[in-house]
């Protein structure tokens, strides 16, 4: 099978995102029926699941038919960079209760704007450390929440 | 409709009071870093500092905590302006023409202008609350949950007027945040797509879900540019259009007039709030517009729209809190807890018997307005700057600051994880061209018109003749029908006119 075309690969994107959206309100739909079939319960969530499906498999059906997918507004090489992106604040929430919300934010406030292609060490440095101190400084003197941190 | 007497008692209650003056500056600043922070919003402010309110009289704690209101009413318009961040959820209508201007360049304008706006909303919700606070206790009482059903009805409807694209991508959106709205308990007390969590018996947390929906998407769009505003020369902050700006929402007195009036009006609706008051204004401008096309470009009449709509809803939540006792929202809960911790309590007798003290409120926010219209310029000044920052610098911070004031709303890692899903989910759509408003409308709404929904049906037995009773709430949707309708016949009129013309 040869590489997918931009086009394709974009409405493939676009078929998936609304089998998740339909695939939820089924779900929800479903789970809220398990729970009780009441009218209280369901008098909203069953008539918009109903209706999320329906314009889930028009739409759906629309982006398969469309003669032109539209080539990737957005390269590849930048879905990756979000990609990463994600990831790293994914790895931020996971490392605020392991590793401490100072160490966590420092990682996080000097991997991210490598990525985004500073390559300066010194500012590099100067705004992890700044930044992270400064925030979860000011948070601890407001936030009435114990906040786990490593070295602050 | 003003008690004379009484008013000549407030201003001598507030000319003998030097404490109710030295605690307004503050609590305006207090208010504006925390409504331009995304995540740290107004409520969170007023409860942070609502035990200092235990020192002081009673004027002098409720100026103060309106002072954080009206600071953070308007403060969060400044990333909605410059990044394109809602700062509150009330300021999720001014990033659609705000953040656009400053895309051109034209940021210092934009807050200028934003600035004007609030302030001006601010002081007419005031002045209207002086003139008919009593009425407007009468008639918020007079609304019950189908009235409430159809406002909140007329909230999810502008899903169809904020989306420039597919209308099916729109109402596919809308109904996406209704179905994720009304995740938690029934009214029945079922637990429904909680997955046995209970930290979300209570919900999606919606302040995170809009953080990530809006914010942290917005910001992954940014990723692709050096800076938000593209031609360096345009990125300094300019103290002349700030003021240009503040003084060009005067130019606008119908949008003005018609923004706050609505501002008052759904602010006074308990458990509406400035967020729909927002949204709806901006809708109701753009439908009343000969150059709709013009809106979500960079068109100063959105950004006074939404914003004088919002700041005024401030006028119409205090009066719902001093005339019925009642919180409109969040904000005026806190409140609520300032006047038991000086044993007052509101209500239709707090008014018959402290008219002056009612007066004095009204009459300290009024010169509120007005120091927030010095203290803002300077705030802008500096906030303005934000722009000269490097976007790979900007894109980190804004993320961590967003992911920590979501920890603060939630106090757990539920609004951080909420926030990260939810800036994921807001990505994807983004991407294949839904609209992410109308996500946060269907969260923000869908609750409410699901309870409202449910009660009707309970207390009408499900006798659909009932809305006949009802003729305040046949006036709303006979309204709401009309301001749907009213674009495609003006459009047929133009078709027909631009046929008749040929």
């Amino acid at each position: 099978m040869g590489p997918v075309a931009p086009s394709a690969a974009r409405r493939l994107s676009e078929c998936l995102l609304l089998a998740v959206i339909a695939a939820f309100a089924v779900w929800l739909a479903d789970d809220a029926v398990r729970r009780s079939p009441t009218l209280e319960n369901l008098v909203m969530i069953v008539p918009a699941a109903i209706l999320v499906v329906a314009l889930a498999v028009g739409l759906a059906v629309a982006a398969l038919r469309a003669r032109d997918g539209g080539a990737d507004r957005v390269p590849a090489s930048f879905m990756l960079k979000a990609c990463v992106l994600l990831l790293l604040l994914v790895g931020l929430v996971a490392g605020f209760e392991t590793i401490g919300f100072d160490t966590a934010s420092f990682l996080f406030l000097l991997a991210a704007p490598v990525l985004l292609g500073e390559r300066r060490v010194l500012p590099l440095l100067a705004f992890a450390t700044l930044g992270s101190a400064g925030v979860v400084a000011a948070l601890r003197v407001m936030l009435p929440y114990d906040m786990p941190t490593l070295l602050l | 409709m003003i008690d004379f007497g009484a008013l000549g008692s407030a201003l001598q209650l507030l000319g003998s009071n030097a404490m109710a003056w030295m605690v307004v500056p503050p609590g305006l600043l207090i208010g504006l870093v925390f409504g331009c922070i995304p995540g740290l919003s107004v409520p969170i402010a007023m409860a942070i500092f609502l035990p200092i309110t235990l020192y002081m009289d009673f004027l002098s704690a409720i100026l103060f905590l309106t002072a954080i209101f009206t600071g953070g009413g308007f403060g969060g318009s400044i990333p909605a302006i410059l990044m394109n961040v809602p700062g509150t959820a009330s300021a999720v209508a001014t990033t659609f023409d705000g953040h656009p201007m400053a895309k051109q360049g034209r940021q210092s304008y934009a807050l200028g202008l934003a600035l004007g706006a609030s302030c001006i909303g601010t002081a007419i919700g005031y002045v209207l609350l002086l003139l008919l606070v009593s009425w407007i206790a009468d008639a918020v009482l007079m609304l019950g949950p189908l009235e409430m059903f159809a406002i909140a009805v007329w909230g999810l409807t502008l899903i169809a007027v904020l989306n420039e694209g597919s209308v099916a991508k729109g109402v596919l959106a809308g109904l996406l945040g209704v179905m994720m709205g009304i995740i938690g308990m029934s009214a029945r007390g079922d637990m429904r797509g909680t997955m046995g969590m209970m930290a979300l018996v209570d919900g999606v947390p919606k302040v995170p879900a809009l953080i990530g929906l809006f914010a942290a998407s917005e910001m992954f769009r940014l990723m692709r540019s050096e800076y938000i505003v593209a031609d360096e020369t345009k990125r300094r902050p300019e103290f002349g259009q700030l003021l240009a700006g503040a003084r060009g929402a005067l130019l606008y007195p119908v949008t003005l007039i018609r923004g706050s009036l609505i501002g008052v009006g759904i602010g006074a609706v308990p458990g509406v709030g400035s967020a729909v008051a927002n949204l709806l204004s901006y809708a109701e401008e753009k439908r009343r517009s000969r150059t709709p096309e013009l809106f979500g470009r960079g068109e100063p009449r959105g950004v006074v729209a939404s914003e004088a709509a919002n700041s005024s809803s401030e006028g119409g939540s205090m009066a719902t809190l001093l005339a019925l006792g009642i919180p409109g929202g969040s904000a005026t809960a806190v409140m609520l807890g300032a006047f038991a911790m000086h044993n007052v309590t509101g209500g239709p007798r707090f008014i018959s018997e402290n008219l002056d003290l009612v007066y004095a409120i009204i009459l300290g926010n009024l010169v509120q307005v007005a120091l927030l219209a010095v203290m803002g310029i300077g705030f802008l000044f500096i906030a303005a700057g934000l722009v000269r920052v490097p976007v790979r610098f900007l894109v980190p911070g804004v993320l961590l600051m967003a992911l920590l004031g979501c920890f603060s709303i939630t106090g757990d890692m539920m609004g951080p994880i909420t926030m990260v899903a939810c800036a994921a989910l807001g990505v994807w759509l983004r991407e294949h061209d839904f609209p992410v408003a109308a996500v946060v409308i269907g969260l923000l709404l869908g609750p409410a018109a699901e309870a409202e929904l449910l009660r009707t049906i309970q207390l009408s037995g499900g006798d659909p003749a009932f809305i006949l009773t009802r003729p305040i709430a046949m006036g709303i949707l006979l309204l709401l029908l009309i301001s749907m309708l009213y674009p495609l016949l003006r459009r047929r009129a133009r078709i027909r006119a631009a046929a008749a013309a040929e």
